[in-house]
């Protein structure tokens, strides 16, 4: 660009250089001038002293401002000494005095324009540079993602690097199980669990957004969310969200970076769970395929340290056949094998996929259940009778000798903190089980009103056989008030927790209103963890918010009898009484084992739902 | 609702699906029925059904995909979807919305599985739209003229009042006062408290008002009684002590064994020492009766009101921040959080006498009733002692002779500790259970801890100086103490 007020000279040293075949702009003023060069910026300026609107100087400056290193030419009269010292001062290229010589312009003009060339690929060889150094770092960062196959350690660091690649305050990692649904993993920073979707299904907008594999941003002017895909070879092996960046957003730079992430992520996650699978392969029994205990109790100890990062919790079972030595001393080692076979057979249909099966000894098998409560155990243990019940080797074997399962459970973190503390918990609890009522008094083939004929008795019956190591029941005569009183006390007992699951029948000769337990629950919420059922003749209470009321007309063994199961995750309760003449006779319990098989019983002879 | 509910039955048995149509018709539903999956989506799609039971056996759609569609159409994605079929596979059940009915099934518990979906709708849509139809301040309108338009116009609903710090609410149905809520007073009584506020304000929330009808007048007629003894009160009120007065029977008044239901009451409740407001809140009679017998009490001599000390320490709370959500999360472990946490006390004691002393000299503690069932039965919650707004402790007990042995474990749950009451066997018995099997911290209300109970894992230790002090040094115990509360053997 040739910026000079005197035509003349503009007008010919255009001239001149657009002959030499470069691209030349004039300018009469420094605002044309500047104008323009904001416009097409050019790799030399020839700024005149003398301009229509001022001194040279004044563009001069302009111009250095915006770029230190841009090529000027200044060009003044002969006797404005002064000027060219302050020119040359200003760190211009070259001073011409007028009147310019021709070959001594185009010699300085070369020289000029080589000199920019020269800034121009340094400066971006530099940058190049600092990007190659940045991706260099990112990718040894990228390398230990290879480094180590443990994928509780993978999933950990990926959300890591990636969090503090981008900037991120908060971060949630999902992990695609066998059949591609994403499962919450890790989540850290400032999330709150609760808006976090346990499950995604990748399909819709997702499936499409995944298959392209690439970072996307998401999110509105105050929360932008950068979703970065864990992608290798077309296969989704994860997705991760990022949130609350430090500087308010996302600058599009890091999105290239995340992906070198996410891509890197992905092959380790994938290495991850082949070598998941590899060690499960190498560690089960050949026998029965059930994991050996090395390799759950690793296992156990992985999944405390999820539940207490993430408060979570989960359930250790324990299984025995108390006579599988008597088994295979009659019948021979095959038909043991047979029964053992049988039990895991049926066990691995009922489990879902993040549940580990293991052999603990010949005759002992735990069972680990991510993600379930005390209650959730419970139910599982009762499925897992029934299951094993129908297997048709156990079917076989029990034909000739009926086998004694027994089955404990224990839930982190209330039953204890450690793998061995749970394990102890499910031994006693299947001491207790041992030593029930339900085994002393052979209760197992009864229906519901047989056994608790037999529980009741009668004040001429035997006393019941006591046992140090199981829970207690009593029998004899019972306070005319305890059927309320307890009614009253366990309404309150749901009340003060109302999101623990449970189960609750109260058996009565009418269902009324006025039952302590129907008016105690009247203000109970709407999303009670527990279901509660009343059984009797119908009478006023229609509907209640809390109570399943079961309507039984005509029924006599009902209509002489009053009861109350109860089971939840922290209580196991039962009273069975009958009223009489002046006394009323009844039996309790705090046995499990007895309070289950009443209730299963109950569930059976009146068909109502397991849960 | 005046439109009648309408359920999609999809079954492609038809005998399974006639006996609950024909219960669900009874009920006044009406009743759609298919038998494969693909002509129950034409239906589900056509009529709008408020709620499909879909059977897992129906042909041409899967159970999923047919729940999908509906969630994809947004004209049907809100009608519940309940499956029903064979399996007992407890993973089924997890993620579906709205559950699982497994076959055979009780047909009662699936009427109240139903109403319980429709009621749960019902909530949400009123929650959506909770459209206070009427609002303003009491000086406007005043209480009287509301329940009359509310009469005239039949409505149905709940009028809630504010007046200072006081809430309230009073249920009308179809036009008639049925309940109403004031605190821990409810019925007639607090509907009559209600009647003189002059000042506060008013909303009212049309729907139907749950629970049960406490309230059986008509509106008129409440209203002229309310008014009538509103006037009363006022009237008796300027000759009474003030509220917060502490009242007891004289003890050697002479007092014959039978009297007036509500005299009798009101004695009963003044054989400890309670404050006028307590008496007042405690009664079931309403406040004019209980004006009545208590002024008559008071002039016959037979009551009197008794100057007390100032319990010291009074104001400043039981426990710091600190400590209260360290109690918390300790109750809480691998649980839900809720708003409230409430821990359970025990007292262990073998006497009843015990017991009521214990808590009448612990202030602030809300006794359940005047005299708590639980006391004469040994048995069950007694009273209530808030901590703070997200933090309370109940008071119950456990009966400790043998008998009784079944109900000590099902009832710990929650359990914080044990305040020992005495040193009796029977008492120690249950102590040596709640400290060594449940690992609680025991306190003794003693010089010494007997012997029996020393050495608990939780700890053990006696404290003279005060219940309050007492109750302070369990829950600090409870807090620190490592073992877990709600073990189960």
């Amino acid at each position: 660009m040739v910026v000079d007020g005197d035509a003349a000279f503009r007008q010919s040293t255009v001239e001149a250089l657009r002959r030499a075949g470069y691209s030349v702009a004039g300018a009469e003023s420094g605002a044309d001038a500047l104008a323009l060069f904001s416009q097409l910026p050019s790799d030399l300026v020839i700024v005149g002293m003398a301009l229509v609107d001022g001194s040279g100087l004044h563009v001069l400056e302009r111009l250095r401002e915006r770029d230190p290193g841009q090529e000027i030419i200044l060009v003044g009269n002969a006797e404005q000494d002064s000027a060219s010292a302050l020119a040359l001062r200003h760190g211009v290229s070259g001073f011409w005095s007028k009147p310019v010589e021709g070959d001594a312009l185009m010699l300085d003009v070369q020289r000029s324009l080589e000199r920019a060339s020269l800034r121009h690929e340094r400066e971006r060889l530099l940058g190049e540079n600092l990007e190659f150094a940045r991706h260099q770092s990112l990718q040894q960062r990228c390398l230990e993602f290879l480094a180590n196959p443990d994928l509780e350690w993978l999933q950990e660091q990926i959300l890591a690097e990636l969090a503090s690649w981008c900037d991120a305050q908060s971060a949630a990692l999902w992990l695609a199980d066998e059949r591609g649904e994403l499962h919450l993993r890790a989540y850290r920073g400032l999330l709150d669990k609760r808006f976090l979707p346990e499950r995604l299904s990748p399909d819709g907008t997702l499936q499409t957004r995944l298959a392209q594999s690439a970072p996307w941003l998401a999110g509105d002017e105050r929360a932008r969310v950068l979703f970065v895909p864990l992608v290798n070879g077309g296969e989704t092996l994860g997705l991760c969200q990022l949130s609350d960046p430090l500087p308010g957003h996302f600058h599009a730079e890091t999105l290239k970076g995340a992906k070198t992430l996410g891509d890197f992520g992905a092959v380790g996650v994938k290495n991850g769970k082949r070598f998941l699978a590899l060690q499960r392969l190498g560690l089960r029994d050949k026998e029965t395929a059930a994991y050996n205990l090395s390799y759950f109790t690793d296992y156990a100890g992985k999944e405390i340290y999820k539940a207490r990062r993430y408060a979570r919790t989960f359930s250790l079972l324990t299984f025995s056949i108390d006579n599988l030595p008597q088994l295979k001393l009659r019948f021979g080692a095959a038909d043991a094998r047979k029964a053992t076979r049988g039990i895991i057979r049926a066990l691995q249909r009922i489990i879902r996929d993040s549940d580990v099966i293991a052999k603990a000894s010949e005759h002992e098998f735990y069972l680990l259940l991510p993600e379930t409560d005390f209650f959730g155990a419970l139910m599982f243990n009762r499925r897992a009778h029934a299951t094993i019940r129908e297997q048709p080797e156990i079917q076989e074997i029990e034909a000739k000798l009926p086998l004694a399962l027994v089955g404990g459970a224990g839930t982190f973190p209330r039953d204890g903190e450690d793998f061995d503390e749970l394990v102890h918990r499910c031994r006693r609890r299947m001491d207790e089980q041992r030593a029930s009522l339900e085994r002393k008094l052979v209760l197992e083939g009864l229906d519901f009103w047989e056994e608790v004929e037999v529980l009741l008795g009668s004040a001429q019956s035997p006393r019941l056989p006591s046992d140090e190591r199981a829970e207690p029941s009593r029998r004899g005569k019972v306070s005319e008030t305890l059927f309320d009183s307890l009614q009253a006390e366990i309404a309150r007992e749901l009340l003060r927790d109302p999101h623990a699951r449970g189960l609750l029948y109260l058996g009565v000769a009418e269902v009324r209103a006025e039952l302590p337990l129907a008016a105690g629950l009247e203000t109970a919420p709407a999303e009670m963890g527990s279901r509660v059922y009343v059984l009797g003749r119908r009478a006023d209470l229609e509907s209640h918010p809390a109570l399943t009321p079961v309507f039984l007309e005509g029924d006599e063994r009902l209509a002489r009898h009053e009861f109350l199961f109860w089971l939840s995750e922290t209580s196991a309760y039962a009273l069975i009484q009958r009223r009489g003449k002046g006394a009323t006779w009844g039996f309790h319990s705090s046995d499990t084992a007895v309070v289950d098989s009443l209730i299963m019983k109950l569930q059976t002879a009146y068909d109502l739902q397991p849960y | 609702m005046s439109a009648v509910r309408k359920i999609l039955i999809a079954d492609p048995e038809l005998e399974a699906a006639r006996a609950l149509s024909k219960a669900l018709r009874q009920r006044g539903y009406q009743v759609h029925f298919a038998a494969d999956g693909s002509r129950a989506l034409e239906i589900a799609v056509l009529r709008h059904p408020d709620l499909i039971l879909f059977d897992e056996r129906c042909r041409l759609l899967e159970a999923r995909t047919f729940i999908q569609i509906l969630r994809t159409n947004p004209r049907t994605e809100d009608i519940p979807v309940v499956l029903t079929g064979e399996s007992s596979d407890a993973d089924k059940m997890r993620g579906l919305r709205d559950g699982y009915l497994r076959k055979p099934f009780n047909l009662d518990e699936v009427l109240a599985r139903i109403d319980h979906i429709f009621r749960r709708s019902e909530a949400a849509r009123d929650l959506k739209g909770e459209a206070k139809e009427l609002e303003g301040t009491l000086t406007q309108f005043s209480i009287a003229d509301l329940l009359q338009i509310l009469a005239m116009n039949r409505r149905t609903g709940r009028l809630n009042l504010v007046h200072g710090a006081d809430r309230g609410d009073i249920h009308v149905a179809e036009g008639r006062p049925v309940n109403a809520h004031l605190g821990s007073v409810e019925g007639e009584k607090a509907l009559f408290r209600m009647l003189a506020w002059t000042d506060g304000s008013f909303a009212f929330v049309p729907g139907i008002p749950p629970g049960k009808h406490r309230i059986d007048r008509a509106m008129d007629d409440a209203l002229l009684e309310g008014m009538r003894q509103a006037d009363e009160v006022s009237r008796l009120t300027p000759s009474m002590p003030p509220r917060d007065a502490t009242l007891q029977l004289v003890a050697e008044a002479r007092i014959l064994p039978t009297q007036h239901p509500v005299t009798a009451q009101v004695m009963e409740l003044l054989r400890q020492p309670r404050t006028f407001a307590e008496v007042m809140d405690l009664t079931t009679a309403t406040d004019l009766d209980a004006l009545v017998v208590l002024t008559t009490l008071l002039q016959k001599g037979v009551a009197r009101v008794i100057e007390t000390e100032e319990e010291p320490g009074d104001g400043s709370p039981l426990l710091g921040p600190a400590d209260v959500h360290a109690l918390r999360t300790r109750l809480f472990r691998g649980r839900v959080q809720t708003r409230l946490a409430i821990a359970k006390v025990f007292l262990v004691g073998s006497r009843p006498q015990k017991v009521r002393a214990f808590l009448r000299q612990l202030p602030g503690l809300k006794t359940l009733g005047p005299e708590p069932a639980a006391l004469s039965e040994g048995f069950g919650t007694l009273a209530r002692f808030d901590i703070g707004d997200s933090l309370k402790v109940d008071f119950c007990l456990l009966p400790a002779a043998d008998p009784a042995r079944p109900l000590w474990r099902p009832f710990c749950s929650g359990a914080v500790g044990a305040l020992v009451l005495d040193g009796e066997a029977d008492a120690v018995r249950l102590g040596t259970f709640l400290g060594w099997e449940m690992g609680l911290p025991l306190v003794v209300l003693a010089a010494e801890v007997p012997r029996g109970l020393e050495g608990a894992p939780a700890g053990a230790f006696a404290v003279v100086k005060g219940n309050r002090e007492a109750l302070a040094a369990l829950l600090l115990q409870a807090v620190s103490a490592g073992t877990p509360f709600l073990s189960l053997g």
